[in-house]
């Protein structure tokens, strides 16, 4: 492909001391067989009219477990023909079973809802000429609503929705389609883990209780990214066992993968900094624009997509019709909009957050820019996998960022492809969610004194909390619910956040925000970027829910600089773990951006700041927080004093990453810091924390208080298991994050002071044995080996030649003038 | 009279009843006895023979919930002739007129008065008096009231068997609502309740809850009861209606001075509920569970 050739020339060209790495990713083969010999023929028209005479090997076996029964869970990666997969045997299915009939699909955003009512509608429309297909959700008109229950075969949700709309109303209006329900799909099941999962599936274990009252049996169909445990996953989630499907028969072309650093540059006084990946990133889109190869650039940050999108068309007015910005907060015809002009090809450039991570159609491209680590393997790949459906060839760029995840990365590219992808965790069992739900439950059937779907330890004790409050009364042989309300109303499955901020410009809504990030980019003052325009913050209303900008024309963005203080409020358990005070209890979590730093666009200048005014965002949680024994403190003080920090630090950063698998959460439903409170003037104390990140607890720290032994023996595991040398983001990275304090920087990042004094730490913890950390300078990293391409001779001499054309005539304008 | 339930017998519509009425044939037993009764095959094991015995069995047996399941709409007047001693009257009062308003009142009259149940008082307590009911007897019901019990207190559909006295006096010819039928056969309420209607309800509801007036709260009361003393009165002489005979003289009717002059919210009645759950065996605290409990409280008392 001439043209990809011509943006990895580029590439190669222009940044070959900067590429750290190239790894070419060998093409894999298609795996095909034949169309089941069974599959309708009006499906079979519908799939020939579209050109598919064949399917994927993993598309076929769906086929055949989909249609024997079985609960199937398809492992997949993005655009391989999963919708396909399940649609197809369901199909069928509808088209040759006798009715009743139904399918309910689940997708864990309205967005993806959406864009798959139109993928599935259209095939099914095609085959079988029917509509009876509708999306159930929050957008859903309320006239539209009753038609869905009353008609639809076919029902798009999303648990948020199956939890507080239809479950509540299963003996009413959602009766019918429920005692028809025949499968069950559930996309991107992956997304299902931890807090969220854990709610969700007592979401699940409701619907089947309903499901049994109405005398359905459906199957379940999951589609899931990879995850390090795909069968476990959906086992958890589902309670039943699963076939895996995780052979993927999609072909892939040659993959090539470069790793690029952006340069080390000194400023006037001489302090060191790292140029940002917009140094390479604005170049290599307008380049790829240009050549009109297809391309995704991912960021981290819905604003840093504005500022990216406007750097790379600024001054550029050719291709900014080409290129466009994608990200959470816009609107949803607007998003529609972009997701159209990208599969129809008006635009072949889009910059987006992980908003596209997930698998809404928007058809092939050919080059995937990272602009950072995503944060997890998982997410690299999913994004990664965005290119290279169908061309020859794909590329796939990561520009890592001045954060020591990104740096230890890009300087070690073997990581990348050699770590296992990160495991999907939850416990339906939890017994604080699972509080939440039997409410729920008894309101929608009264709790018989055998359930099917819920039993247990935790499910008898929460029953007895619940009977002593009289939250459920007796009733006959069961307990009713006893209250006049809607319970699912008041269950979040999605932690804190369940409102909008709206974003006024004038009487028009322009986006929208939740309330933690609005606190984070639209006070007072901010600039607020939208589809490359700019809009300063008049006004946060966060009661009102409200905020209001206007348009400015400034050359600065803002970031807000955050505060965190944690304290312990409620101390429940105090003990001593060798020497280490150790408490659990109610923990206030207490974060408030403080001030804001303005920002010169291009030169990252800081050109001043101003105070944020905003009430903090706090809630109470339980935690428990650790503070290292007073021997191995005066141990290491009298050696550094900075050790005890990089200690504490590095177990901070290494407990927040296994502590999820000992209390099967997911990585953001726990963390950890590290705080310091002054014991009497002058003398402060530092603690590590661990608490949940969710208003009121969910018993993650709480487990992790109980097997806090076997956690901190899982990290010591860890560290000493791991094949780097001087500390990495699997075992602690040279500078773990939360660091800010200079001196303490300046030790660790040049040192492998991080992993040996968390080792020293773990040590004195566990066997109450003193060991000095053997702190030692790391080399810097290796130069590039990537050699530059020669050059294209014609073109040079053609851009010569032309430079020189455009000079005389620019000095002829000027002498006539 | 419960034995001149015909419609629900095989082969008997209200054509073929006329002509049987014609004949004098007016009960299970003229049908049974009459030899020549020119039916097709009313021998001992005929579909028709079978359907008269089973009715008469069930009639014999006083299964009220049988017949009521059984018998055609139009012969329901029959089981409320026989029985309207054992029926429990009931009509219920809403804080609006939207679907998902809540119950504020439920009015239960029987042989052993009229009780009320009155929301963030005893309301619950109906549920006891639901299950020492043999017969319920309302008017709507079927579409109102008891979907809104079974909506508020979150049981499963009540299965005692239920008499709705609308589709009675459709059946009857009266067609409307209960105020028209009083109206059609004279039947006049005490005047302080005259002109008062659903919306009024509501209101005295909220103005109630407002303010605190007892005798707002009085009113309620009254008017639902008054829908109940009404429901009782019809049932007393369905018969006679049914006929085109009613009897008159109901504007003075003994039954009116039974409404309560002041709310008359009895104490609630013990729960004898014997419930063996799993949870039940679980006894004893441990430290997991006192968190869990003290978790709980504090999200209940964020709301």
């Amino acid at each position: 492909m001439a043209n990809m050739d011509k943006v990895t020339g580029f590439l190669e060209r222009t940044y070959h001391k900067q590429i750290r790495a190239h790894h070419v990713l060998e093409p894999e083969e298609g795996d095909y067989t034949d169309l089941p010999a069974n599959l309708h023929p009006k499906l079979r028209t519908a799939l020939e009219q579209d050109g598919i005479r064949s399917l994927y090997r993993h598309q076929g076996e769906a086929f055949n477990a989909i249609l024997g029964g079985r609960d199937t869970v398809l492992v997949s990666r993005t655009a391989s023909g999963k919708t396909l997969s399940f649609f197809l045997p369901i199909l069928h299915d509808y088209m040759t079973a006798e009715p009743p009939f139904s399918v309910m699909l689940l997708y864990p955003t309205k967005a993806l809802s959406r864009d798959q009512e139109n993928t599935l509608g259209r095939l099914m429309h095609t085959a079988t000429e029917s509509r009876k297909m509708g999306t159930f959700d929050g957008d859903t008109p309320r006239e539209e609503r009753q038609t869905i229950q009353r008609v639809a075969d076919f029902v798009i949700t999303n648990p948020d929705m199956l939890h507080a709309g239809i479950l509540p109303n299963h003996h009413r209006g959602w009766k019918s389609f429920l005692s028809r329900l025949k499968y069950i799909v559930i996309d991107e099941v992956h997304t299902y883990r931890g807090a969220f999962g854990s709610h969700v599936s007592n979401v699940f274990r409701r619907l089947l209780r309903v499901c049994e009252m109405h005398g359905s049996r459906p199957v379940f169909v999951c589609s899931s990214a990879t995850v390090g445990n795909p069968g476990a996953h959906v086992e958890a989630l589902f309670h039943r066992p699963f076939e895996v499907i995780a052979k993927d028969g999609a072909p892939r072309p040659q993959r090539d993968l470069y790793f690029v650093n952006p340069p080390l540059m000194k400023t006037a006084g001489s302090a060191v900094y790292r140029k940002g990946p917009g140094s390479v990133s604005v170049k290599l889109l307008r380049t790829a624009a240009e050549q009109g190869v297809r391309t995704i650039c991912f960021c981290r940050a819905r604003q840093e997509v504005e500022r990216l999108y406007r750097a790379v068309t600024d001054g550029r007015p050719d291709l900014a019709g080409r290129i466009k910005p994608y990200r959470g907060g816009l609107l949803p015809n607007e998003r529609r909009e972009l997701e159209r002009s990208l599969f129809d090809g008006t635009i072949n450039t889009i910059i987006s957050t992980n908003a596209l991570e997930l698998g809404i159609d928007i058809g092939d491209l050919d080059l995937c820019i990272l602009s950072g680590h995503p944060g997890t393997i998982a997410s690299f790949w999913q994004q990664a996998g965005r290119v290279g459906r169908k061309a020859s060839r794909a590329v796939i760029v990561y520009i890592a960022k001045d954060t020591p995840i990104d740096q230890y990365l890009v300087t070690h590219p073997d990581f990348i492809t050699r770590a296992a992808v990160e495991e999907a965790w939850l416990n339906a069992d939890n017994p604080y969610i699972l509080l939440q739900h039997i409410p729920c439950a008894a309101h929608e059937y009264p709790l018989r004194p055998e359930e099917s779907a819920f039993s247990g330890k935790a499910y008898n004790l929460a029953v007895k909390i619940l009977s002593d409050d009289k939250t459920i009364v007796p009733y006959h042989d069961c307990y009713r619910y006893a209250l006049q309300d809607y319970p699912a109303r008041g269950v979040n499955l999605r932690g804190m956040t369940d409102y909008n901020v709206d974003i006024y410009c004038g009487s028009e809504v322009i986006g929208e925000i939740d309330p933690i990030g609005a606190r984070g980019t639209l006070y007072k003052d901010a600039i607020y970027q939208h589809l490359g325009r700019r809009y300063m913050s008049m006004d946060l209303d966060l009661d009102k829910k409200l905020c209001r900008v206007e348009e400015v024309n400034v050359d600065y963005y803002t970031e807000a600089v955050w505060e965190k203080r944690l304290e312990m409020t409620d101390v429940e358990t105090e003990g001593d773990v060798r020497g280490a005070q150790l408490k659990f209890g109610y923990v206030h979590v207490n974060s408030q951006p403080k001030l804001y730093k303005k920002i010169r666009e291009r030169s990252f200048e800081n050109i001043g700041y101003g105070p944020i005014t905003l009430p903090p965002f706090e809630y109470d949680t339980t935690g428990l927080s650790l503070v290292p024994p007073a021997e191995w403190k005066s141990r290491m003080a009298g050696a550094d004093r900075r050790y005890i920090g990089a200690a504490l630090f590095g177990l901070s950063y290494l407990l927040c990453r296994t502590a999820p698998s000992l209390c099967m959460a997911d990585a953001k439903d726990i963390e950890t810091d590290v705080s310091s409170h002054e014991l009497e003037p002058q003398t402060w104390q530092s603690a590590l924390y661990l608490y949940d990140a969710h208003e009121g607890g969910v018993g993650y720290a709480e487990k992790i208080h109980e097997k806090l032994d076997e956690a901190l023996r899982l990290c010591r595991e860890i560290i000493d298991g791991c094949e780097c040398e001087n500390g990495c983001p699997s075992c602690v990275p040279p500078l773990p994050p939360g660091v800010n304090d200079e001196e303490l920087e300046e030790l660790l990042i040049e040192s492998n002071a991080a992993v040996q004094c968390s080792r020293s730490l773990l040590q004195a913890l566990i066997e109450g044995e003193i060991l000095l950390p053997e702190v030692s300078q790391i080399r810097r990293p290796l130069p590039s080996d990537i050699a530059p391409p020669p050059e294209d001779e014609e073109e040079v001499r053609l851009t010569n030649r032309l430079t020189r054309a455009s000079q005389i005539l620019k000095s002829k304008r000027e002498r006539e003038h | 009279m419960i034995d001149g339930a015909l419609l629900h017998l095989p082969g008997i519509g209200p054509e073929k009843r006329r002509a049987l009425y014609q004949r004098g044939i007016h009960t299970w037993s003229d049908l049974l006895d009459e030899e020549e009764s020119g039916l097709p095959g009313l021998a001992a094991a005929s579909p028709l023979a079978e359907a008269i015995h089973e009715s008469r069995r069930a009639a014999g047996n006083g299964d009220i919930g049988w017949m009521v399941r059984r018998f055609h709409r139009a012969d329901h007047w029959r089981i409320l002739d026989r029985y309207h001693r054992e029926a429990t009257f009931i009509d219920i009062e809403t804080d609006g007129l939207e679907a998902d308003s809540r119950i504020t009142l439920i009015i239960c009259f029987n042989g052993d008065g009229i009780r009320t149940y009155v929301q963030g008082r005893n309301l619950d307590d109906v549920l006891d008096e639901l299950d020492r009911t043999r017969l319920f007897v309302s008017f709507n019901g079927a579409s109102f009231d008891l979907p809104r019990i079974e909506n508020a207190f979150r049981i499963p559909p009540i299965s005692i068997p239920h008499i709705d006295l609308r589709w009675v006096m459709t059946h009857a010819g009266f067609q409307g609502g209960l105020k028209s039928i009083e109206k059609k056969l004279g039947i006049t309420r005490p005047r302080d309740l005259v002109g008062s209607d659903g919306a009024e309800a509501v209101w005295l509801w909220n103005r109630w809850k407002e303010t605190g007036n007892p005798e707002l709260l009085t009113k309620l009361i009254r008017y639902c009861a008054a829908d109940v003393v009404t429901l009782r009165i019809l049932a007393e002489n369905i018969a006679g209606i049914v006929d085109g005979t009613p009897p008159q003289g109901f504007d003075n009717h003994p039954l009116w001075q039974l409404l309560p002059e002041e709310p008359d919210i009895r104490p609630p009645v013990p729960v004898q509920n014997q419930v063996l759950h799993p949870a039940e065996a679980e006894t004893g605290t441990d430290p997991a569970e006192e968190r869990l409990r003290r978790h709980h409280r504090r999200r209940k008392a964020q709301g």
